[in-house]
């Protein structure tokens, strides 16, 4: 008989497969944000990212039956939402931030040259969880609670606020600690990975 | 380069001056540029935004199902001409067939085969008393239930055939669903066309063995010294107390075990059981063992698809019509007969209540086009 992995995660992933849409609710839930906030970063307009990152969910939705792992719905999420960002630059779609015209155009090439630069196999998404995951496990307490909130609890910093009894004043400076640490940390890893 | 200004960079915080300076710096040196591109990579790869509201979902559930829709419409359009015409040819010869030709639906009985090989005969009017070869009353059949007593507990005389099995046997004909209560108090709710094996009394430290052919539900008394085992052809199914359904029909490609309460382990007939090994069900969810590659499928099911043949309802969740008249002759206890071939693949839902076979027939024929007519106590499919 073959040894069956229980494990719920991979329970949730067959549902999923099967055309659950509790199950791809939950993975909607787990990423939507972090699509918009990737998209963001190339776009700078949270109307265009939000659109793509929808997209990106009803593409994997269509294709469900050819995602082979669970870290494939993050790949496969990750890389729709990279070839539309690739897709509005090129198009000069994306609205202007600078008076100045070569810096618009300088900043359009760096983030053409950023997205190209990133791979998002099943292999990359796992490495990068690892080290999202070991990064913050070194932030300081309170910083780990309320990134964690956000990050899985999908809270907003004002229900964190009440939750924790602190204003959101300080919820948003612990928030902006906590990146700040991750992001120097993780670019510190990157710098050996392939990602 | 102060890693200050990138951050302020991409954190949208910078001035115009402030960016012109760390392009500048980007290009002085591809060291330079490789370190911005990972900290702009970390950025991306990390940012959260603040867009997911309960609304967002609801307005892409909404979507999922009008691509899904699309994409019926634009693959189904040269079915639906088919379709159709398959409709107008029913109806056109609807009138021709001669369905006043009724069903004659013989009374099968339902049979119990004692330890010594002798059959009994279960019949709704009639209730007995079965008597093991001793002389003992080991239970009692009244309406549509046989219930066996614990004879060990009440007789000091036959403790000693408490150490040996014996078994007796309960078969459901077609078209007849029925109840029976072991000796521990576990019920077993057998439908048409199965078969139980079970020992008139369990031995005191081995487990409860029972083996099936076909459906049943069992509730299985809780005895956590005992527990209890369905066997099904390769498969067992290990409880210690609980509700779940088993179907094992030929028709079928896979055992389904399906979970109300408590929780189950299925493993392989002949290997020793232990909790690595098995597959344990969570209530809720149903285990679909593949007969042929032994494999097994979990998924969460609504569970009262699977109970309700209790109540006599028929249901047909994507069953290929080949499934369903299979299901539909041991429910009835009628012979169909299909001469359309192409019929048999294709899949259809549908839940019956308690309806008469000519009724389900009609329904058939309504919904789905599907022709037939009763030629010497047959149901004919063309």
């Amino acid at each position: 008989m073959k040894k069956i992995d229980l494990d719920p995660s991979e329970i949730r992933f067959k549902q999923f497969k099967k055309g659950d849409e509790r199950a791809f609710e939950y993975y909607f839930k787990a990423y939507f944000n972090s699509i918009v906030g990737f998209c963001m970063q190339f776009l700078g307009d949270e109307d265009k990212s939000k659109s793509i990152s929808q997209e990106a969910f009803i593409k994997l939705w269509v294709n469900r039956e050819k995602v082979k792992k669970i870290n494939g719905i993050k790949s496969f999420l990750y890389t729709s939402a990279k070839s539309e960002c690739l897709n509005l630059i090129r198009h000069k779609k994306v609205v202007d931030k600078y008076k100045n015209v070569q810096l618009e155009k300088r900043e359009n090439e760096l983030n053409i040259e950023v997205l190209n630069a990133l791979e998002f196999d099943a292999m990359a998404i796992t490495e990068l969880e690892r080290l999202i995951d070991k990064s913050i496990a070194q932030l300081p307490d309170r910083c780990k609670l309320i990134f964690e909130k956000r990050r899985i609890e999908n809270k907003k910093n004002k229900e964190i606020a009440e939750e924790l009894g602190i204003t959101v004043k300080a919820v948003e400076a612990n928030m902006t600690r906590a990146l700040k640490i991750l992001k120097a940390k993780l670019s510190n890893y990157l710098s050996f990975f392939f990602i | 380069m102060d890693y200050f200004q990138i951050d302020k960079y991409l954190s949208n915080n910078a001035t115009e001056e402030e960016v012109a300076l760390l392009f500048k710096w980007i290009d002085a040196s591809p060291e330079n540029k490789r370190t911005f591109i990972q900290y702009k990579k970390a950025w991306a790869l990390t940012s959260i935004g603040n867009a997911y509201s309960d609304q967002m979902w609801k307005q892409t559930q909404k979507r999922l199902h009008k691509n899904r829709l699309k994409r019926l419409f634009s693959n189904g359009l040269k079915y639906a001409a088919i379709f159709i015409g398959i409709i107008g040819i029913s109806f056109f010869f609807l009138n021709k067939f001669d369905n006043s030709n009724n069903l004659i639906i013989k009374n099968n009985v339902i049979t119990l085969e004692l330890e010594n090989g002798n059959i009994e005969v279960l019949t709704e009017l009639e209730d007995k008393k079965i008597i093991d070869s001793k002389g003992n009353v080991i239970g009692v059949k009244s309406g549509g239930e046989l219930r066996y007593e614990d004879i060990t507990a009440l007789d000091s005389s036959s403790k000693n055939s408490k150490e040996e099995l014996v078994y007796n046997e309960l078969k459901i004909p077609h078209g007849k669903i029925f109840q029976v209560v072991l000796s521990d108090g576990t019920k077993a709710f057998l439908n048409a066309g199965s078969t139980l094996k079970y020992p008139v009394n369990f031995v005191e430290g081995k487990v409860r063995k029972v083996f099936l052919d076909g459906e049943a539900f069992f509730d299985v008394a809780k005895d956590t010294n005992h527990p209890f085992v369905v066997n099904v052809n390769e498969m067992n199914v290990r409880v210690l107390g609980t509700k779940f359904n088993i179907a094992s029909y030929s028709e079928d490609k896979f055992y389904k075990t399906v979970l109300l309460e408590g929780s189950v382990a299925i493993y392989k007939k002949g290997t020793p059981f232990n909790l690595e090994s098995a597959a344990l069900l969570k209530p809720g969810y149903s285990a679909e063992w593949d007969k042929k590659s032994e494999e097994i499928l979990f998924e969460m099911v609504d569970t009262h698809l699977y109970t309700d043949w209790m109540s006599g309802k028929l249901v047909f969740v994507n069953a290929t019509f080949k499934n369903i008249r299979k299901k539909l002759e041991r429910h009835y206890n009628v012979t169909i007969v299909n001469n359309n071939k192409t019929l048999d693949e294709k899949t259809y839902s549908a839940i019956f209540d308690i309806e008469s076979i000519e009724q389900v027939l009609e329904t058939l024929n309504k919904s789905f086009a599907i022709k037939y007519q009763i030629k010497n106590n047959q149901i004919i499919i063309n």
